[in-house]
Order: structure tokens, then sequence, then C-alpha cells
């Protein structure tokens, strides 16, 4: 019986496959998102719009989830991709933290209560300010390095924007997109998902 | 209908999956850097050419042929930009510059990328990251994503020509556009990887015990050049951030 449960709580080929598949999804979500971030306002706030979308194969993979660990895993890979992307470090060790108090929240509910997965994706999806972090830490210099590729009018607008005030403005946007976006996962579930027999 | 699976086009010249890891972290890096330093600017000329011969390697002539001539036509553009023959505020001019910055700064990458996946086999790959003495929690997810990033574009198109068929398109509605194609994405990968767990359990990737592998990696004479090459061009990278 116990050396069952031990069993039971090591992560599986098939729990790995499941972070795997989920991870390039996310990745290929963020990465369209990030895209519209040729718009000065939207550099700023695509972490919004990502939180929005991904609620949906997010809310999927935490029903999938029942390893603590799994969660971590897949923040940590994603931002190791975007990383080979050109998006900033900081991605990673925010990625890990944030990875890393989800899966803990997530936990303490058995990965199966309603509530604390909303909690854990709110908190989830703040990772993605970390890729950010460069340019409010850098401030308008980091604008300006742009300039010559991206004209006057997208630094300039930039600029405007950039500061910790407006930080905290996107972390908060963020956790209001991720709350519509894991109920909106939660309805598509039940819509699609749980007929379908794939949950 | 052929389906792109990764690593089954042949190549004149194999290389280690770990120096096509190196490969892709030195080479990404300097393209997508935003220097107006000289010795990047030659650097980025280098590489693009790198991943030119990289292509041929493939025997993608036609491919790699394509892909200089839209290069150098963003150059070009980048050029008009700075002389400032268009004006960069007017529409005309706010496109080009979209357009050239993405071919500039992604283009060379996406190559890269798509000759790493598409010349290596997956066995291959996870041989590599064994001899690496990476965990298992790291080795397996990598390897799907590896092997997943052309089977999501496939399953894409599909999903894309499924939906035209039924004319649901995103000027129907973004949210009916997203949910219509997500949904179907998300029912067929997860299919794809109940499929991929049993293929796993048959290669015997759930013993504990060390794997062997079929596949031969190892460091070869065109490793040891690729690898002189990523160190040069790093110090030089490095030599350009500093000096300007």
């Amino acid at each position: 019986m116990n050396t069952a449960q031990e069993e039971s709580r090591k992560m599986t080929v098939k729990d790995l496959i499941t972070v795997g598949i989920f991870t390039v999804i996310y990745f290929v979500i963020f990465f369209i998102c990030a895209m519209t971030g040729m718009v000065p306002v939207m550099a700023i706030f695509y972490p919004v719009l990502i939180a929005l979308i991904a609620g949906i194969p997010c809310v999927l993979f935490f029903t999938k989830v029942q390893k603590f660990g799994m969660i971590t895993i897949m923040a940590v890979l994603t931002a190791v991709l975007l990383f080979l992307m050109g998006y900033g470090y900081p991605g990673i060790i925010t990625g890990l933290v944030l990875g890393l108090i989800a899966d803990i929240i997530m936990k303490s509910g058995d990965y199966k209560s309603f509530t604390k997965m909303v909690i854990g994706y709110v908190v989830f999806s703040e990772w993605v300010i970390g890729t950010q972090l460069p340019m409010f830490i850098m401030g308008n210099a980091y604008a300006e390095q742009f300039r010559e590729m991206q004209g006057d009018e997208f630094v300039d607008g930039l600029e405007k924007l950039i500061s910790w005030g407006m930080c905290a403005v996107v972390a908060v946007c963020v956790a209001v997109a991720a709350l519509i976006g894991v109920f909106i996962g939660k309805a598509v579930l039940k819509k699609h998902f749980e007929r379908a027999g794939i949950v | 209908m052929n389906m792109p699976e990764s690593g089954t086009e042949e190549v004149l010249i194999n290389f280690d999956p770990r120096t096509k890891l190196l490969l892709l972290i030195v080479v990404n890096t300097v393209i997508i850097s935003d220097s107006g330093s000289p010795v990047i600017w030659w650097l980025k000329i280098a590489f693009v050419i790198l991943v030119f011969l990289l292509l041929l390697d493939m025997k993608k002539i036609k491919m790699s042929i394509l892909y200089v001539v839209i290069y150098a036509l963003a150059m070009l553009g980048d050029h008009i930009l700075v002389s400032g023959s268009i004006n960069g505020m007017s529409m005309g001019g706010l496109v080009l510059r979209i357009v050239v910055y993405l071919i500039e700064r992604m283009l060379p990458s996406v190559m890269l990328a798509w000759f790493v996946l598409h010349s290596t086999k997956v066995s291959e790959f996870i041989a590599a990251m064994q001899k690496m003495h990476l965990p298992q929690t790291l080795t397996i997810p990598f390897a799907v994503i590896f092997r997943f990033f052309p089977t999501i574009s496939d399953e894409y198109s599909s999903i894309q020509d499924a939906m035209k068929m039924r004319d649901i398109r995103f000027g129907t509605g973004i949210g009916r556009g997203i949910e219509y194609r997500m949904v179907p994405l998300l029912v067929s990968v997860t299919k794809i990887g109940d499929e991929l767990s049993a293929a796993a359990m048959t290669r015997g990737l759930t013993t504990d015990t060390k794997r062997t592998s079929y596949c031969s990696v190892g460091f070869h004479a065109s490793d040891a050049a690729a690898f002189a090459m990523m160190i040069a061009g790093s110090v030089l990278f490095v030599t350009g951030l500093i000096w300007g």
C-alpha cells in the first residue's frame, strides 16, 4: 500500500509527455500574443492577452496534472524556450518561483479544487511579467535601443508607457484577465472536453 | 498527404544534437540583439550565411535561395528606411518597417530551428541529452517539445482547412474563431499525447535502468569546427557589445 502510494506520487513518463505537449501549446499562444507587441501599447500589455487566451489549454492541463512539480516544469521550460527566442532571462526566475507557488497552491487542493485552480492560474499568469522586467528595470534606455529599428513613433510611444506604476497596472490587468480566462477555460472544458471524454 | 516528421531529412554532414543546441543559442542571441556595432553587423551577416549553408547541407536548394533573397530584400528595405527616402510615419513606411523588422530578426532563427527540427531524430536527441546527464524530468518534456512543433503546425493546418470548409473564419467572431480552432487542436494533441506515451513505453522509457541507444552520437570533426566557430562568434559578439 505504502509503496503504491509512493509510486503514484512520482512523475510517470505519461505525465512528462503531458507537460511537454502543453508547454508547446502555451509557447505557441505566448508567441502569437507577443507578436502584437509591434504596437507600443501591446508591448506592455501582451501578458494580459496571454492570460486571457491561455486559460483554455491551462485549465485542461491543470485537470490532467496530478503530480507536484508539473506546473513548475512547464513554466520553466516555456521561459527557457522564450529565452532562446530573445526574451529576458528574468522570465526563467519568475517562471520558476511563480510556477512553484502555483504548484503549491493547487497541491493544497490535491489538484481537484476549482477555487485553488483559479488562484493558482492567476498567480501562474503573473510570471509573464518576468519576460518584460528588463524593460521596466532599464526604463527608457531599453526603449532607445529600438529607435533605429522600430522608428521614433514606436519608441516615443513606448517611453511614455514605461514606469513601475505601469508595471503594477499590468500585474492587476493580468490578474483580472487570468480570472476571466480561467472561467472561459472552465466553460469550454464543460462544453467540449468532458463530453468528448478527454478529461 | 505527406506528414512532416522531424528528423527524416537527409543531410550531407550531420552534427551532434548538442552542437545544434549550441548553434541555436549563439546564433539566436546574435540575430535578435539590437546593437548598432559594426562588428555585430558583420557577425549577423556571417550567421545568416551559415544558416544558408546549413539549409544547403539538407539539400534544400530552392528553400535556401528563397531565404537568402528574402533576407537581402529586407536589408534593402532597412537601408531605404534608414536613408529616409520613405517617410517612416506614413502607412507604407510603417508596414515596411514591421515586415523588415520581422524578417531581419526572425527569419534566420526560424530557418535554423527548422533545420535543427528536421535534421535530428528524436532518439538521437534523447541519446545526446542522456549523455549530458540531464534528468528524465527534463529530457522527456524536451523531446516531446522537439517532436511537437512540426505536429502542431500540421494539425493546425488540417483544422484550418476543415474550418474553411464550414466557413468559420476569424472575421465571423474572434471568440468563435479561437474556440473552433483551439478546441479541436487540444483534442487532437491530447490524443497524440496518449499515443506517444504508449510508444514511449514500448521503447523502454518507463524503466529505471540506463537506456542504450541505437543511434551513435558523438563529436566529430564537423562538431569541433562548429564549436570553434560558435566560440569565436561569441567572443566577437561580446567584444562588439563592449566596444561598440
